[in-house]
Order: C-alpha cells, then structure tokens, then sequence
C-alpha cells in the first residue's frame, strides 16, 4: 500500500510538472500581453510533430528535440509577430478569437503535413524501472521529474538573474513605463510568446512517448494546465508551477483510489479542485486581487 | 433616441423570415437539414450573444447548454414521447435552471477565470454523458426517431423541422433584440462596461448576471433541442468542448452585441467548415482557422457592422444611436 502511494506520488508529480511546464507557458504569455492563449498546446503539439519529423530524418532524438527546441521558440515569436501583435489594439476578446483560430490552423496543420495516423514517439528515458524498496518506480516518471526541474530552475535563473530577464519581468509588469526606461517592450513580447512555445514543447516531447503522437495530443492535457493556471493565479509563475503539481497528483491520486472516478471522469477531478479554490480566492491561490477603478 | 427604424427594422426581420421560411419549397431534405442545424446554432448564439456581447461575462460554456438541452429533448421524447414543442420549451426551462447554477461563479470570477470555469462545464459534458449511460444512453447515445408533422400541412419532416427552426430562430433573435434595449439590457451592458459604476447606479449584479447566464442557457437548451430533433440522434461526441469555441466564433463573426448578427455566425459556423472541409479534410480546418483570424484582424467587430460603418448607415438601419 504505502510502495504503490510513493509509485503514485512520483507518477502524479510527473504528469503534474508537464501540467506546470503548460501552465507556465501560459502565464508566460498571460503576463506578456495579457490574454490567455488557447493555441499554446497546440503549438506545442506542432512543434513535437516537427521534432519527431527531425528524427526520423536521422537526427539523434537529442538532438531533434534541441532542434525542435529552437524552432518552437522562432514559432512562439513569429505567431506574436504575425498574428498577435497586429490585433492587440483591439483589446483584450479579439486575441483570444485569435488564439482560438490558431488552435485550429495548428490542430489541423500537423495531420495535413504529417498524417492524421497516431505514431510512436521515442522516449528520452526507455522503458526501465527502478525499484527503491519495493516500489517500482518507472524511468520514464522519474527522467520526466527531472529533466522538468531542470528547465524550471533554468527558467527561473534566467529570468531572476539575467538583464533579460529582468527586461521581461519589468515588461510584465508595467510596458509603457518599461518601455520608457529603454526595455524594447514589443521584444520582449515576442520572447515571452518564444519562451512559452519552448515550454509547451518540452511538455510534448516528454508528454508524447506515452500518449502516442497525433494531433490530438495536447487536448486533454491544455485543459489541466488551463486549471493549472488559474489554481496559480494565472500572472504568478510560481503558482502556475505549484498549480500544475496540485492538479497533477490529485488527479493521480483520485484516479487510482477512487473507484468511481477511474479513468474516465479524472478529468472533473481538477475541475472540481479549481471551482472549490476559486470560489474562496476568485484570484487563485497566488494571484493579487487587482483594485478596480471607477 | 428616436422609434422611426423600428418599422424598418420589422419589415426586414419579416422579410427575411418569409425568405428563408421559402426555402423550404425549393431546397432538398440534406440542405434542409443542415439549415435547420444552422438554425439551432443560430439560437444558441444568441443566447451566448446575450451573456458575452451585452452583459459582458466571458462563457465557454454554451456548448455545455447546447448539449444538456439535446439530451433533455432527446430523454423526453424517448421517454415520455411528448409533442415536441413542449419538449422544446421543457428543455429551455431545464437548461436555465443549470445555466442560473452555472452563472453563479461569476458572481465572485470574471475574465479569464470565469472563461476557464465555463470551459470546464463544457469539458465535464462528454464523459459525464458517457457515464450516466441509465439516463443519456452512453457511448451508444440515444435515437429520438422522426418527428410526426401534424396531418393536413402537407409537409415532410425536414420541412416541418425547417420551418420551426426558423421561426425560433426568428423569434430568439427578437426577443433577445428586444431584452437588449430593455431596461435589464441596459443593466446588462452597464455591468459590461462598468460593474462598479453600475453597482453605484443600483444595478443588483446577482440578478443580472445569473439572469444574463440563465437567459443564455435557455437559447442554448432550446438550440441543442432543434439540433437533437433536426440530427434524430444525440451522443457524447457531438458536444465536444470545441463546440462552445464554435459559438463563440459565430458571435465574434457576427458582432459581439449586435444579436441580428448572429444569423450571420450560426451560418458561417455551419457551412464554412463543411466547404472548407470538401477541399481537403485537414486543410479546410486550416481555411476555417485562417478565416476565424482575417475577420478578426479586419473586421474586428464583425463583418456587418463594417458593412454598416462602410455605407454610413450604421446609426439608422441596424443600430439605435447611441446617446453620448
């Protein structure tokens, strides 16, 4: 009993750092310019499909996923470039319609490229097990923890650390005086949107070998980060981290101790965690209660 | 204000109804059909119209109403085998009791947490109808058979159909028309452009938000009941959650707030992604996509209202002026 509920925290703390990696993504943007951003699953999805398009052209998969890396973040960029930035004067409702037709053009763009047949993705970790005790823990839950608190720490560094990153946060908080003060705002935009679509990515490189390739593969997954973020707070990146682990080991958890629950209605589970928080902290759990003016 | 385009206004709604109700002489039974899905979505887009374009609360979950308001036409037509008018305003009156449940997170959310509550209902749809399978039937869904047209019309049931679809779809974007000027409307748009101002001119938020989400819920429940008695079958995958970002695309293409505009929507959502689709499967979804975004990027408040703005007729034909 005690083995298989370590087994299922590693399990549920492994689903919930992709959770994290997503809602991260999205408070990203969310803090960039303001919106929340439907695609961003997607584009993650999409950029999984090129990495796997790169390794089977030869590519060593690490190799393929640093070049998927890399083109995920020009992809993020050029969406704000291109389709963002341009209806941004708008407010804030048309860019999310926005981001909902690209959801579309990516969902649809991938199985027209590649095929609409669902593919194995190779895994980073392999099929091993560890077994500590006698929980038998899988490579897989364990390379994806870790490779996820890896790019966390990264991020954070970079962000907390670096004249970038500082541009960034400064953007985030207030453009027009930051843009004042000589941070180039609308680039930091750009790299925000590059930066979320790098994470989104990551999520589907790690998040693919499980759940086969196709262009549905980020569809259940958007809508735990979507509760990720708003458990968090969606402009604190911190609680969208914390809010991604929640979501992930609840879900976990539930589906494996609760029988009524079982696979098919886990997906209420963070549904109804995030009604139940929201309702007490309309703002999530580290969101600040913005004042409103007259 | 000035009543004078009210008369216009009359003419054109009548007009326009007695057109498409003509259809129903000239159009085969599968065009029909479509239309009267088109139809359906039409009223379930104004419902969204009433709670997203004036009262200015972000949903995503009409498509969630669309579906309860399909399952309650097709349990009470299998079940109970009632006419199907009263299963129709049945189902309005079950889906608005929800939708008044539903709105109330938006006493205490707005913006995206609202969205992302609402999306949630639309999400929950699916595998809940999936496993409540002694009530919706599950995976296998349910058959509501075809409709009986009363003896002496001399009509086929997609004509039959047809004709009631539209005139519900008339008869929604009229009342809901009317609701927008009325003083609850104006209520309504107060506490989209201000909830603070308007809560210091004593507008009761609880009430016009509720009021707005049940408002919506009802059009959706009765547009998911027409789907449902128009399609003969209702199952869990036909009220995807990508359902409700359909609606709210057909409000956005119409005008958000300007509900005569959601004819226009509920037809480019219907047909748009079908004739995209008969290019090439994938592609068209990409065609659907790109078009969501050119409208978006140039015509941000609808095709109509550019239409309108372009022809200087804006304060006269379609819309009241506004007082300054």
């Amino acid at each position: 009993m005690l083995e298989g509920l370590l087994q299922v925290i590693i399990d549920g703390c492994a689903s919930g750092t992709i959770y994290a990696a997503l809602a991260l993504a999205l408070s990203l943007v969310y803090k960039s310019s303001g919106v929340v951003n439907f695609a961003q699953g997607e584009m993650g999805m999409f950029c999984t499909f090129i990495t796997w398009w790169l390794n089977q052209q030869g590519l060593g998969l690490l190799a393929a996923i640093a070049g998927g890396l890399v083109i995920a973040f020009l992809v993020g960029a050029m969406v704000e470039r291109l389709f963002i930035r341009p209806v941004a004067r708008f407010g804030e409702f048309p860019v999310v319609l926005t981001t909902l037709g690209l959801f579309l053009v990516f969902n649809e763009l991938a199985p027209w490229l590649w095929g609409a047949e669902n593919r194995a993705f190779p895994s980073l970790f392999g099929n091993g097990v560890l077994a500590i005790g006698a929980a038998r823990l899988s490579a897989e839950s364990v390379g994806t923890l870790l490779v996820m608190v890896a790019a966390g720490s990264l991020f954070f560094i970079v962000l907390h650390k670096t004249k970038l990153g500082l541009g960034m946060r400064a953007t985030a908080a207030n453009a027009m005086s930051s843009s004042l003060s000589g941070v180039p705002a609308p680039r930091m935009f750009m790299l925000g949107w590059g930066f979320a679509t790098v994470l989104a990515t990551l999520a589907g490189v790690l998040i693919a070998p499980r759940l086969f390739l196709d262009s549905s593969l980020m569809l259940g997954v958007i809508i735990y980060a979507f509760a990720a973020a708003a458990l968090g707070g969606f402009a604190s990146l911190l609680g969208a981290v914390v809010g991604g682990l929640v979501i992930g080991l609840a879900e976990t958890i539930a589906s494996n101790y609760v029988d009524f629950i079982g696979s098919d209605l886990k997906i209420l589970v963070p549904l109804t965690i995030l009604l139940v928080v929201l309702i007490f902290r309309p703002t999530g759990l580290f969101g600040k209660s913005a004042e409103r003016a007259v | 204000m000035n009543d004078r385009p009210d008369a216009l206004r009359w003419l054109l709604t009548a007009t326009l109804t007695a057109v498409m109700l003509s259809g129903a002489a000239v159009l085969g039974s599968f065009h029909l059909g479509q239309l009267t899905v088109a139809a359906a979505y039409c009223i379930a887009i104004v419902g969204l119209n009433v709670v997203v374009g004036i009262a200015g609360q972000v949903s995503l979950a009409q498509g969630a109403f669309f579906a309860i308001g399909a399952y309650a036409t097709a349990i009470l037509r299998v079940r109970y085998d009632l006419p199907f008018p009263v299963v129709l305003l049945a189902a309005g009156v079950v889906t608005s009791l929800i939708g008044f449940v539903a709105g109330l997170p938006a006493l205490r959310l707005r913006g995206h947490y609202l969205a992302i509550v609402t999306l949630g209902l639309s999400v929950a749809v699916a595998p809940v109808a999936n496993r409540w399978s002694s009530l919706t039937g599950g995976g296998a869904g349910l058959n509501l058979g075809q409709v009986h047209v009363p003896a002496g019309l001399g009509l086929s049931p997609e004509q039959y159909l047809y004709a009631w679809g539209v005139l519900l779809a008339a008869a929604a974007v009229i009342i809901a028309s009317r609701v927008a000027r009325s003083p609850l409307g104006i209520a309504m748009s107060a506490v989209r452009d201000n909830e603070i101002a308007a809560m210091g001119m004593g507008v009761d938020l609880r009430w016009v938000k509720t009021g707005a989400f049940a408002a919506s819920a009802f059009f959706g429940g009765v547009g998911g009941g027409v789907f449902a008695l128009s399609v003969g079958f209702v199952a869990p995958e036909n009220f995807l959650p990508m359902l409700s970002l359909l609606l709210l695309v057909g409000v956005i293409i119409g005008g958000s707030g300007f509900i005569p505009g959601s004819i226009l929507g509920a037809l480019f959502v219907q047909f748009v992604p079908d004739y995209a689709a008969a290019l090439d499967k994938h592609l068209g979804g990409v065609f659907f996509g790109v078009a969501i975004i050119i409208f978006i990027r140039f015509m941000p408040e609808g095709p109509l209202r550019a239409l309108s703005a372009l022809l200087g007729t804006r304060n006269r034909l379609f819309f009241k002026r506004r007082s300054t």
